[in-house]
């Protein structure tokens, strides 16, 4: 599944792969929600990215605000999200989570 | 690299299409009717679909309406060909989901816009 | 960034207070969540946090604070309860609210930025299924909180002739196939995308969010050298999915403004028709308009047109009313014949030689009793006054389009100095001789470029001495009594007496005694030499150049006046005949000789003998009490008298607030005159403007009344100046 999941009891981790796009949304939506708790810290992986599309911003957007209260980080964006921020205005929304994967953006 | 997939009952239309995509940067796959054409799509990412209206076996409205129950391709964009005389059909295909039209005869420069709009490469 | 002020600290001291309870009460809450007490106490502290805000401008708390103080008045009137998840969301908003304060009142610009959008996404938090309070901006923005629009994306990039992109998608976009990543990657290639911004504020909540409908909008400042129709068409298949406004930047609604100027006015150009031609609106555009419109009375078309348009956002009010006058002028130009302006010369000097004939053919009549003629003379006489009148009238232009042609001089010239200056106009349709119109532009540039460059003050200048940031300029025509007044009035920093009596001593043009009125002062400035800037401007020169503007603007007989007040401002004002070529005279006769006064100066005249005027002192008389200066024609110019002091008359003449008595022999009475002018070598004599032919081949000279009365004045001042001294 594209979407990796590890929890204990203080923390979730998510790896998102491949496509965070319309087709893929709702599904990484619906298996993460029942691990969103209010004390618990989130980080989502965003390497293995390979493609977004705006429906897929609006994923990270309302995860985004969801975060307010808790934790929630995301890292290792891919230049996939990377670009797909920057296209729509949105880096510097998630500018303080930016960090980035480990090839150097050309 | 984006895919579009081309169908149109016209040989000759299929290829000045498809190079003209190639050309651009795209990837295509052709089909010569609906029916053919949901053969062709088993599960690979399409980016794109440009279809004929007017073809045999199963025509452009009714291929667009089985594309759109398609757990796969049901949000990919169309761009439905027409002839002017077939303008009536433009309601009926907005109505199942077409928002992009290109009228016969066209001109490659044309058709690859109306992909770009939708579809950059 | 300006220190905090003791007022600031004060508000954040009371707001952090205000939380503290906010906090305590929520609390105290989880375990008693019916405390009426607890939760009036929220709401107190939201709503003062707001009222304060308020009062700051700080929009982006008040924007905030707004809907959670309506969310807490909804627990309070029972409709919502309140629950843990309730509580943790308005501790969150009590962290961010303060947050907000922070950046509000250390005016951090960046930091209120990510701020306020992250603002956006707590409030849709709340309850999503109930419209949020009205106070939440539609579309939140990065800088202010007010919608964005072209005027404030305008006040970021001032120089670019740029449009600002808005698109609102609606829900079915993406399902649909289309992707806003994708217009926008387009959109780079067809020129720069300066700035996006993408609104989110639609966005439910990610437990309950359907991701696979669109909820964002998006602003887009673009640029490129391609027109609106072009823009449009990038989102050709985005039609029924998105609201698709394009706006035009400052300065492309200018060059709009421009472009129909421009263009030749032809017959039965309709609204529509104009904006489509030079591409403010597009074929799309047009057609949707025109529906929208098409249940009005026809007549009002083009109107409602233009308002269908504005309220659509589709053009900017000026471009419209550019295109309104335009189509005007077209209408009045089809009913308008071009006419060479010499051939109009001609017609109207041989006009002029009509009426020296018809009044020689009265002489003639006259002389010789010929009443059979009377009749028929008579009709010719009045015929003739109605064709000169008329001719006169084919050259009369409005001075509206040379004041109009300044709006751009001063939109230029403020720009580059950096001033702030308003023109008003008043006065457009006053007509003059066209030949008038065209000798005047120059001197009146002149005056303008004065008051814009020398008058009025820099913006910070003019705040320091208490007056508004933004200069006025007047430009203001009028009639009177045969002229036509022209007035250019500033408020700036006007004219400085003080150093015009110095310069004016320096260059010995009085003396260091010399008494003189505040007017004279003033009148100094158009003496020669008389510059009292210190720095030239590429603009205006050496600041004043008014002498140069006196003379033209007598040299169409006309005359100029000063009026200042240091520290308030100037007013120029320009006095000039309604024509140059004929005018309605008074003769009156000194001597053998004969003159003509301008009928429309003369304000009365009385006989000697009435016993209502004398002579005081030397040059003044007394008419009825009241002094004023007066000249004995026949001294004047030094004719013999024929006959000394018998049956005088005198012709009180005024000119503009100035008034002198005319001592003359006799009154002839009306007389049509037609100006000729006096040759070269007879152009400097004092107090002559021309000379006429009379029916009966004698010449009479006209008066020039203003140099008699100016003549008049400054020799009455001297003698009167030396009689006090002798006393």
């Amino acid at each position: 599944m594209p979407i990796d999941i590890t929890t204990n009891d203080l923390s979730v981790r998510v790896s998102l792969s491949e496509e965070l796009t319309i087709y893929s949304v709702i599904e990484f939506r619906d298996a993460l929600i029942s691990h969103l708790k209010p004390s618990v810290d989130i980080s989502v992986n965003l390497s293995q990215v390979t493609e977004v599309d705006t429906a897929g911003l609006q994923w990270l957007l309302a995860l985004k605000a969801w975060s307010m209260a808790q934790s929630v980080e995301f890292c290792h964006h891919s230049k996939a999200i990377v670009d797909a921020l920057e296209l729509s205005g949105l880096s510097g929304t998630f500018d303080d989570t930016i960090v980035l994967a480990s090839e150097a953006r050309s | 690299m984006k895919k579009i997939l081309v169908v149109d009952d016209s040989a000759s239309i299929r290829h000045v299409v498809s190079i003209a995509l190639r050309g651009a940067g795209y990837e295509v796959i052709d089909a010569c009717d609906g029916k053919d054409a949901l053969n062709k799509l088993n599960g690979e990412k399409i980016n794109l679909i440009i279809s004929d209206v007017n073809m045999p076996n199963m025509d452009g409205i009714s291929f667009l309406k089985e594309v759109k129950k398609h757990p796969r391709y049901k949000f990919t964009p169309v761009i439905m060909l027409t002839t002017e005389a077939g303008r009536d059909k433009m309601e009926e295909g907005r109505m199942a989901g077409a928002k992009a039209w290109v009228v016969k005869p066209f001109q490659p420069p044309q058709m690859l816009d109306a992909v770009a709009k939708l579809c950059l490469p | 960034m300006s220190a905090t002020t003791e007022v600031q600290k004060l508000f954040m001291t009371e707001t952090e207070e205000l939380l503290l309870d906010m906090e305590d009460a929520l609390l105290s809450l989880e375990s008693d969540t019916e405390n009426i007490e607890l939760i009036n106490q929220l709401f107190r502290a939201m709503h003062t946090i707001k009222g304060a805000a308020g009062i700051f401008n700080y929009n982006a708390i008040v924007d905030f604070t707004h809907p959670i103080e309506t969310t807490i008045d909804r627990v309070r009137k029972n409709e919502l309860k309140i629950n843990s998840t309730l509580i943790a969301l308005l501790l969150k908003c009590k962290d961010h609210t303060w947050a907000l304060v922070n950046a509000s009142v250390a005016e951090d610009e960046l930091d209120l930025t990510s701020l306020m959008i992250q603002s956006q996404n707590i409030l849709a938090e709340f309850n999503l299924s109930e419209p949020i309070s009205p106070a939440l901006p539609s579309c939140p923005q990065p800088f202010e909180t007010q919608p964005i629009s072209p005027e404030r994306i305008d006040e970021r990039y001032t120089d670019s002739g740029h449009w600002l992109i808005s698109l609102d998608f609606k829900v079915d976009a993406l399902r649909n196939g289309l992707d806003p990543l994708n217009f926008i990657r387009y959109l780079q290639q067809l020129g720069q995308v300066l700035e996006v911004i993408c609104l989110s504020n639609r966005l439910p909540a990610f437990e309950v969010c359907d991701f696979e409908s669109c909820f964002l909008s998006y602003r887009i400042v673009f640029s490129g050298d391609c027109s609106k129709e072009q823009i449009e068409a990038v989102f050709e298949f985005a039609q029924d999915d998105c609201d698709i406004l394009i706006l035009p930047s400052q300065k492309i609604s200018e060059s709009f403004q421009n472009l129909i100027d421009e263009l030749n006015p032809s017959e039965n150009q309709r609204l529509g028709e104009i904006l489509l031609t030079i591409g403010a609106i597009t074929e799309r555009e047009l057609t949707k308009s025109l529906n929208l419109q098409s249940g009005h009375i026809p007549e009002c078309a083009s109107k409602k047109l233009g308002e269908v348009l504005i309220a659509n956002q589709l053009v900017d009010q000026p471009v419209v009313e550019q295109a309104l006058k335009k189509q005007t002028q077209a209408r009045e130009q089809a009913q308008t014949i071009r006419v060479d302006s010499n051939r109009l010369g001609q017609l109207i000097n041989l006009v002029g030689e009509l009426v020296t004939a018809s009044a020689a053919m009265r002489v003639m009549v006259d002389k010789y009793h010929l009443l059979d003629a009377n009749d028929q003379v008579s009709s010719v006489e009045h015929l003739v006054q109605e064709i000169r009148e008329n001719a006169l009238q084919l050259r009369m232009v409005q001075i509206g389009e040379t004041f109009s042609r300044f709006r751009r001089v001063v939109r230029d010239v403020s720009n580059e100095l950096g001033k702030q200056i308003e023109l008003t106009i008043q006065g457009g349709e006053s007509e003059l001789d066209k030949i008038v119109v065209e000798k005047i532009n120059d001197p009146l540039t002149h005056l303008v470029r004065n008051a814009l460059d020398h008058g009025i003050e820099l913006p910070e200048q003019r705040i320091s001495k208490g007056k508004s940031p933004t200069g006025h300029l007047m430009l203001n025509a009028y009639h009177d009594s045969g002229h036509i007044v022209i007035e250019v009035t500033d408020d700036g920093a006007g004219l400085d007496p003080e150093r015009i009596r110095r310069k004016a001593e320096s260059l010995g043009v009085i003396e260091a005694n010399q008494v003189l009125s505040h007017a004279e002062i003033l009148r100094l400035a158009f003496e020669p030499g008389l510059s009292t800037k210190e720095k030239a401007s590429n603009l205006s020169g050496r600041g004043v150049g008014m002498d140069v503007v006196k003379r033209n603007i007598e040299a169409l007989r006309g005359s100029v006046e000063l009026d200042s007040e240091l520290g308030k401002g100037t007013k120029v004002t320009i006095t000039l005949p309604l024509t140059l070529a004929i005018i309605d005279g008074f003769m009156v006769g000194a001597a053998n000789e004969n003159y003509v006064i301008p009928l429309n100066m003369v304000e009365e005249c009385v006989e000697l003998n009435q016993g209502e005027w004398h002579e005081q002192q030397k040059n003044y008389i007394s008419l009825r009490g009241e002094l004023m200066p007066f000249i004995r024609l026949t001294s004047f110019f030094n004719i013999s008298q024929t006959n000394q002091h018998k049956r005088e008359s005198l012709v009180v003449v005024r000119f503009g607030r100035s008034k002198a008595g005319i001592v003359v022999d006799k009154l002839f009475g009306e007389q049509q005159t037609v100006i000729k002018p006096l040759g070269k070598m007879f152009q400097h004599l004092k107090g002559l403007s021309g000379a006429t032919i009379l029916g009966t081949g004698d010449i009479a000279l006209i008066l020039d009344i203003q140099g008699l009365i100016t003549e008049v004045s400054i020799g009455a001042k001297k003698h009167h100046h030396v009689a006090m001294i002798d006393d």
